[in-house]
């Protein structure tokens, strides 16, 4: 908050200065909107898939939970592994970048079905995983397969236990890509429209 | 005035926000409530793209009349910036705030404001890939640009790359050649080709630039692609480019934000 009740200060020139110059006028042209708008699906249609992929999204942030709770049944976890890969792509990776002390930034990719494996079993007794309400998604754009092609953002709040101990909490931003897919469904003979999830690249933002 | 109401008005939606937001975290138990600075900060391209051409609020939703009578889009636009940057903060040298004031009067203009479209060559994205060539890892820039096809689909592709020792061996070049008699023995030495390490050595030597060189070496698996380190964009419009960059850090104005303003010459 104080960048943002800084900035009337910092750019405050702005409103006296606007009367000073001829400003340049160019607007985007009318071929490149045109672009824009074939390129892309419409508002309804958007939000259709926005609430789909949202529905998928929250999908996979349940199935993170109960695979990372530790006070889960394993029966319980394993599923909601399988649940979760089924939700991705063949081949989605997981990247993870992670910002060291002395600002370089170290990076890892592994198969999606690894980093699921991975979460069952890291060395703390009791582990809590949140996501933040926010789920952004951007606009879907066609690709040249056919399929349509955005992004979610989502933020996860993981804390590692030791004992009553906290031993480890970050706050990781993860960039989900979202890979809309048109597939025919055999029982009902009419095609419609899936929403997989595929690479994730993961930042960590911030360590507690 | 207009700014001091644009920051009251900022503080009402945002306390709007968290009371939607406990709304939902109490529906889901998995989930919790975002902190504000995570509604400001701009967590994709497109949505600095939709906050720059006044599309989308803090919260992604369309903006309404009520929420541009309170933020209009001259002052959204200055929360597109770097304010870290210290020539935005140096008491003494305004130039680079002239210069930012200057870009959002022009961008703003009321009678053709510009906007920024990702399919239109106003976008360039420079990576700053890790990459192993021949067994040694090093970093090159892959320039990419979006490509709009004919049925109205898009893509990425590389459009240059730049990085050290990124060309034919000058050794190899003495070995790998086409005779300057081969004319008349109607080239028969273009058969060369069939059996070269490399064909690039057959080419013009404008054509054995870096990029060039990359496209042949990751066709012999010669070069394979590590990570990308840091993605870029150049942004232009008319007499001016923008550079966006990632922050990460732990304050509203983080994310996707212009690092760099360039007045280009009229």
């Amino acid at each position: 908050m104080r960048y943002l009740l800084f900035l009337p200060f910092v750019f405050g020139v702005l409103a006296v200065a606007s009367a000073q110059e001829e400003p340049t006028k160019t607007a985007l042209s009318s071929k490149e909107a045109k672009i824009v708008d074939e390129i892309n699906l419409s508002d309804a249609d958007i939000e259709v898939f926005k609430d789909q992929t949202r529905q998928k999204v929250e999908e996979f942030q349940q199935h993170i939970v109960i695979i990372g709770s530790k006070d889960q049944p394993d029966e319980m976890r394993n599923l909601a592994e399988r649940e979760a890969l089924k939700l991705f792509i063949d081949g989605a990776e997981m990247e993870s970048s992670v910002i060291r002390p002395n600002g370089s930034v170290q990076i890892q990719s592994r198969p999606m079905q690894n980093y699921l494996a991975r979460l069952k079993s890291l060395p703390y007794t009791a582990v809590v995983i949140k996501f933040y309400d926010l789920v952004y998604i951007s606009s879907f754009t066609k690709g040249p397969d056919g399929r349509y092609y955005s992004s979610a953002t989502i933020i996860q709040e993981f804390s590692g236990l030791s004992g009553d101990n906290l031993v480890y909490k970050d706050v990781t931003t993860k960039e989900v890509e979202i890979i809309l897919n048109l597939v025919e469904d055999k029982f009902f003979n009419e095609k419609k429209w899936q929403v997989l999830l595929g690479n994730i690249k993961a930042t960590e933002t911030r360590r507690g | 005035m207009r700014l001091l109401k644009a920051h009251i008005s900022f503080l009402f939606i945002m306390a709007l926000s968290a009371g939607t937001s406990a709304q939902l975290a109490s529906k889901l138990n998995t989930t919790t409530e975002t902190p504000p600075d995570f509604y400001v900060k701009v967590k994709q391209l497109g949505e600095f793209i939709d906050r720059f051409n006044y599309l989308s609020d803090w919260k992604g939703d369309r903006i309404t009349q009520e929420f541009a009578s309170k933020m209009p889009r001259d002052s959204y636009i200055l929360y597109l910036f770097n304010l870290a940057d210290d020539r935005i903060t140096d008491p003494v040298d305004s130039t680079y705030r002239m210069l930012c004031n200057e870009f959002v009067r022009d961008v703003t203009d009321s009678i053709a404001p510009q906007k920024v479209s990702l399919y239109s060559g106003q976008v360039v994205v420079r990576a700053q890939t890790s990459i192993v060539c021949n067994g040694i890892t090093q970093t090159v820039i892959l320039t990419l640009v979006p490509e709009v096809l004919s049925d109205r689909s898009a893509k990425w592709v590389i459009a240059n790359v730049e990085g050290d020792n990124l060309l034919p061996r000058s050794d190899s070049l003495a070995v790998h050649f086409i005779a300057p008699n081969s004319h008349e023995t109607n080239f028969i030495n273009l058969r060369k080709l069939n059996g070269t390490v490399n064909p690039l050595y057959f080419f013009s030597l404008q054509m054995q630039d870096a990029t060039n060189y990359f496209l042949s070496e990751v066709a012999r698996k010669n070069i394979s692609i590590s990570h990308v380190e840091k993605v870029t964009y150049l942004i232009s419009f008319p007499h001016w480019v923008v550079t966006v960059e990632n922050f990460e850090r732990n304050t509203m104005n983080s994310g996707w934000l212009i690092s760099d303003l360039s007045k280009i010459g009229r």
